[in-house]
């Protein structure tokens, strides 16, 4: 691993190449919970490994390269978020009926993560992001409102509803074999 | 009761299960995006970067083009001068030839037919003479003819200078004069005759160079030489038709003080952590250089010359840097900071861009905790003072276009600029903050500048000014400049360095 971390540094394509197939499936998934379509996480996911081998420098192999890169690629992923909708937690609220009563298009031949993947995406912003940080990547309440600029008090309202509302999201469109 | 809401949610670990270690593999367009917006890695001092690419290959072409303007220009002068000597030959051979000739013919009384062509031809001869002797009483009408006809008066042949035409009269005139002298007082016994079957006409001329020879024209013409007569060979100097000066040696001294803007282009990764993220304005207080240069100055023609040689450039600039850096910590990670719980004493690696290139300078200051919520981000702002001194080599290749022809002569300038970094002598003059927070002012620990020092610039310069000829040799000169850097003035692989000056240039030349 030292030897391809040292031929990305040195710009070799190749070994370029196969540091982001090694991670690319993984980073997409992550990009996908965060955006609000596969278009915005392909986006998302471009600019993240950009900065991944522009950045190579700073990485000085005292933690494993994948929680590096994933560190990267989320920080991409939030800054994305924010670009998106500075207000995305606050206003969100009046929004929730609108979102809910949209008529959500699952397809049957999709693998059960890609039909949550998809529920993830139909939540609004805000939840979906205190959801993914507080439930996936494994952030305290404290690091939330860090991260998000609102106060402890707000994540955890926002991740109870944003729990409440993916459960009703799930319950009235996924199909009977998801609810297994 | 967190956790407990952790163990009864059968949601998280739904979704945990499910997407923790699922990968879908993106499209492969993504990995093309990323390919082409990776930065190209730099082999040399020079970064390959696009303008690099678009100067280089303007210049080139601009060169291109002067070389095939010189080729061309010169090859025109060149015709032109084997032109007009081809035609004094031809003159003065057809005229002492008809002379001779018609001495012969009336002598031996041979009638053939070369000799009757030749009859027709002396008649001819004898009607131009008898033409230009007319021409020669009103000569004014008749020069005024050739001129409006834009003929050569001997031969018809159109003649496309002035200057070639008025070389022509002069002779047209001064040619027709002796044979009038010649008509009325040389006797056809005094003419030497000659073989002409044997030597008819002078060898045919191989070359140009064969031309310039003096001695080949006179052997050329040996038969027909009329006793006393060798002026009658006289050819237009070609000196006198070579209308460019080519080479002029200029000294210039030139003092440019200007406005100077340099931007870095950050490519450090701001959003990980731990990086302080900043922003930075700087304000520069003076800047003064001096330039002091031998150049040699080629002029490629009346209006555009081209010049290079060598300069020694003294540049002092005292700036003022304004950092405000934001900082951004996240709980369990605080590298850089040091001390007791209460005091955070940080010590910074500053990349601090200057005029002639990165400062790698370290600062260090101590932030107090109180009133400090953890994990919160903080702004703070410092300001640098600096001083420093450079000196350094150029050698400069510009290209120059002059309008007018009076005293005073507008200019262009334009070209490319490369510098040798001989010596840079920097200092830190001040270090201060007006930030509450800091509990100890910032202090400039060290300065590693040198490792990231660009030792070598390339630059760009383009100007547009006016010189005033004050006699033959001295020219005073003011030019607004636009000077560019198209390199790097830094090395580091992640934070690309320009430098820009905007300044008004005042020099005195010397040409000898």
């Amino acid at each position: 691993m030292k030897r391809l971390i040292d031929a990305c540094k040195k710009g070799d394509r190749q070994a370029q190449r196969q540091l982001y197939d090694t991670y690319k499936g993984k980073m997409f998934v992550l990009c996908q919970r965060y955006a609000n379509s596969r278009e915005e996480a392909e986006d998302i996911l471009q600019e993240g490994f950009i900065k991944v081998f522009r950045c190579l420098d700073q990485y000085r192999g005292e933690g494993p390269l994948g929680a590096w890169v994933r560190k990267i690629i989320l920080n991409g992923a939030l800054q994305y978020v924010r670009k998106q909708n500075n207000k995305y937690v606050s206003l969100e609220e009046e929004k929730i009926e609108y979102y809910l009563h949209q008529k959500i298009e699952y397809s049957s031949t999709n693998s059960r993560e890609k039909e949550l993947i998809k529920i993830l995406q139909q939540l609004p912003p805000g939840f979906r992001t205190v959801l993914n940080l507080y439930v996936l990547e494994g952030f305290t309440h404290q690091q939330i409102a860090n991260e998000l600029n609102i106060s402890v008090g707000t994540s955890k309202s926002q991740l109870n509803r944003a729990k409440a509302y993916f459960k009703r999201l799930l319950e009235k469109s996924l199909s009977p074999e998801l609810k297994k | 009761m967190e956790e407990d809401l952790h163990k009864k949610d059968h949601l998280e670990e739904f979704l945990k299960d499910s997407l923790e270690s699922y990968e879908e593999a993106p499209p492969e367009s993504i990995w093309d995006g990323i390919g082409s917006n990776l930065p190209v890695i730099s082999s040399g001092f020079i970064s390959y970067r696009k303008p690099f690419w678009w100067v280089s290959g303007l210049a080139a072409l601009l060169l291109i083009l002067l070389v095939y303007q010189q080729f061309y220009f010169q090859t025109q002068i060149k015709q032109l001068e084997e032109k007009i000597a081809l035609q004094n030959l031809d003159k003065n051979t057809s005229q002492d030839l008809g002379l001779f000739q018609e001495q012969t013919i009336h002598s031996s009384n041979n009638s053939t037919e070369e000799s009757s062509h030749l009859t027709e031809e002396i008649n001819s001869n004898f009607s131009k003479q008898s033409s230009a002797e007319q021409s020669l009483s009103s000569n004014k009408t008749s020069e005024s003819q050739f001129r409006n006809n834009n003929l050569s008066p001997k031969n018809n042949s159109p003649l496309p200078f002035e200057q070639a035409r008025e070389e022509n009269q002069k002779g047209f005139k001064a040619d027709h004069l002796q044979k009038m002298e010649i008509s009325k007082e040389d006797s056809p016994t005094f003419l030497k005759p000659i073989d002409t079957k044997a030597q008819p006409n002078p060898p045919p001329i191989a070359n140009y160079e064969e031309l310039k020879s003096f001695d080949r024209l006179t052997k050329s013409a040996q038969g027909l030489t009329i006793p006393g007569r060798e002026s009658q060979f006289k050819s237009t100097p070609l000196s006198s038709i070579a209308p460019i000066k080519n080479k002029r040696i200029a000294i210039e001294a030139f003092r440019m003080p200007g406005k100077l803007n340099n931007s870095l282009d950050f490519n450090l990764p701001t959003d990980i952590p731990y990086q302080p993220r900043e922003l930075t304005r700087r304000r520069v207080k003076s800047s003064n250089s001096t330039n002091l240069g031998l150049n040699i100055e080629y002029q490629i023609s009346p209006r555009w010359s081209i010049y290079s040689g060598i300069n020694f450039q003294r540049t002092e600039n005292t700036e003022s840097h304004q950092l405000s850096f934001l900082r951004k910590e996240r709980s369990g990670h605080r590298p850089g900071r040091t001390g007791t719980s209460k005091d955070y004493q940080y010590d910074y690696n500053y990349p601090l861009n200057t005029s002639s290139g990165l400062v790698n300078m370290q600062l260090k200051m101590v932030q107090s905790t109180t009133d400090i919520i953890p994990d919160d981000e903080q702004a703070f702002e410092i300001i640098v003072t600096t001083e420093e001194k450079t000196a350094s080599w150029s050698i400069p290749l510009f290209l120059e276009y002059q309008f007018g022809n009076g005293k005073f002569k507008p200019f262009f300038r334009a070209g490319f600029n490369m510098h040798f970094n001989i010596n840079h002598d920097f200092q830190v003059k001040e270090v201060s903050s007006a930030d509450k927070f800091l509990k100890q002012r910032p202090q400039s620990a060290s300065k590693g500048f040198l490792k990231y020092q660009a030792n070598t610039r390339l630059d760009y310069l383009v100007s547009l000014g006016l010189a005033y000829e004050l006699n033959e040799h001295w020219q005073i000169q003011l030019h607004p400049s636009y000077l560019a850097s198209l390199s790097d003035t830094n090395k580091h692989p992640l934070i690309l360095g320009k430098t820009e000056n905007l300044g008004v240039a005042a020099s005195l030349k010397y040409s000898f």
